[in-house]
């Protein structure tokens, strides 16, 4: 299940074109890159039409901050992933109140939660080393991390969603990144 | 669920080990506001923890590699390129208007290289030129317009390909009426006539190329398919006194 990430070297190269401002470039990169983005897209805004406008000005912004990339710092894809995660929690934020607003929606949205997170967790289990690396963490450091790095949850914010007070979400987050990135470590 | 020691300190950032878990959260975007102030007024001046934060997100990417990917709209790709190009979004009219352009100076060229060498095409005796295009918008045939209105001379540039058994016809077209003057040829210059009945309005017939089966029959209602259509365009005088 887990997906084939794009050729670094090759994206690298089609940034250094799209600063240039080779529209071809751009349209090797999308070709190579969208279904990848729009993917993180959908699963941080959960809504279609909503992840294609925000996919539309994830391009625009590559587009025309690829003189800002820089390949000793990140590799094309985090750079791209990084993009497109702020680009998203950006428009939630923006987007908070209309949503909170339309009662209808919310109620959808937090039917679906339980089963978008088993969904994301079955694809974690479906993945080689980073299934072994989940059963490192507890289910509450999981879906906190899980809800901070897609849905942009604060502490706070976690805190009220899964009714727990603000020290324990907290530590299930710092206890959470320590398992991860010592799980990680010797695989990155 | 609960796990011991709880957190309830904010980060210590004089701590190493603390630091790279503040970069962690950082990453995550979890920091209070106050703790994000400490820690990026820390980062502008630490190339360690700037290395630390970036480290973090390779490793978090994690979490974006693992979602299969899916497939975005065509359409999505349609709207960025007219954004990045939005020369490009009027492409086909300026492509085609460039096209008329080039096959205009093009025939005036040609026409002028003719006008010289008589009698392929008298200065005196052609005024008006309609350029036939091929599907790849390149001139094929240029079409000239006897002063007397008698007849046509074609041009033969470059021919487009044409089917096996199909020949491209010429029509013209004044009001209601056709007239099937002639094939296009593969070759060379050739001589068409007018139908007298047509002659006095030749400037202002619609030129039509349609490609039909060889010896067919030419009635305008069974005419083929037309791959190219327009009206005669008139020659400057200056051309023709010389």
């Amino acid at each position: 299940m887990k997906s084939e990430t794009p050729d670094p070297t090759h994206l690298q190269k089609l940034l250094t074109r799209c600063q240039q401002q080779e529209p071809k470039a751009l349209k090797v990169l999308y070709k190579a890159t969208s279904s990848h983005l729009f993917a993180v897209l959908l699963r941080i805004l959960r809504n279609e039409s909503h992840a294609e406008d925000c996919l539309q000005q994830v391009y625009l912004k590559i587009w025309n901050s690829a003189g800002q990339y820089n390949p000793e710092i990140a590799r094309p894809m985090t750079w791209m992933n990084t993009i497109a995660r702020n680009q998203a929690l950006d428009w939630l934020r923006r987007h908070k109140n209309d949503q909170f607003n339309d009662s209808d929606e919310v109620l959808v949205q937090q039917a679906d939660h339980a089963s978008q997170t088993d969904h994301l967790a079955q694809q974690w289990q479906d993945s080689g080393h980073v299934h072994r690396c989940l059963k490192e963490l507890k289910e509450a450091q999981r879906q906190c991390i899980e809800l901070a790095y897609f849905e942009g949850y604060s502490h706070q914010e976690l805190s009220e969603r899964l009714d727990q007070p603000l020290g324990t979400v907290k530590t299930w987050i710092r206890r959470g990144l320590e398992r991860l990135k010592t799980c990680l470590s010797p695989i990155m | 669920m609960s796990e011991p020691n709880h957190v309830t300190e904010p980060y210590d950032l004089t701590s190493p080990e603390q630091r790279h878990l503040a970069a962690g959260e950082y990453v995550l975007n979890t920091l209070s506001t106050r703790e994000k102030a400490s820690f990026e007024a820390l980062l502008a001046f630490s190339p360690d923890l700037q290395a630390d934060v970036q480290q973090w997100r390779e490793d978090l990417q994690i979490l974006d590699t693992s979602l299969d990917p899916v497939q975005p709209p065509a359409r999505l790709w349609k709207k960025i390129e007219q954004q990045i190009e939005p020369a490009r979004s009027g492409f086909s009219l300026k492509f085609w208007q460039l096209s008329a352009m080039v096959s205009f100076s093009f025939a005036l060229a040609l026409a002028t290289v003719l006008l010289f060498k008589p009698p392929m095409i008298n200065a005196d005796t052609a005024d008006h030129l309609y350029v036939v295009n091929s599907p790849e918008k390149n001139p094929a045939w240029l079409v000239n317009a006897s002063m007397d209105r008698s007849h046509l001379m074609v041009q033969t540039v470059k021919p487009a390909s044409i089917p096996d058994g199909k020949v491209c016809k010429l029509w013209l077209k004044v009001g209601d009426q056709y007239a099937m003057v002639g094939t296009l040829p593969h070759s060379g210059l050739i001589k068409l006539d007018v139908p007298q009945w047509m002659q006095t309005q030749l400037v202002n017939a619609q030129i039509i190329v349609s490609v039909d089966p060889m010896n067919s029959d030419n009635n305008p209602d069974e005419m083929g398919p037309v791959v190219d259509k327009g009206g005669f365009m008139p020659l400057q005088g200056s051309l023709r006194r010389f």
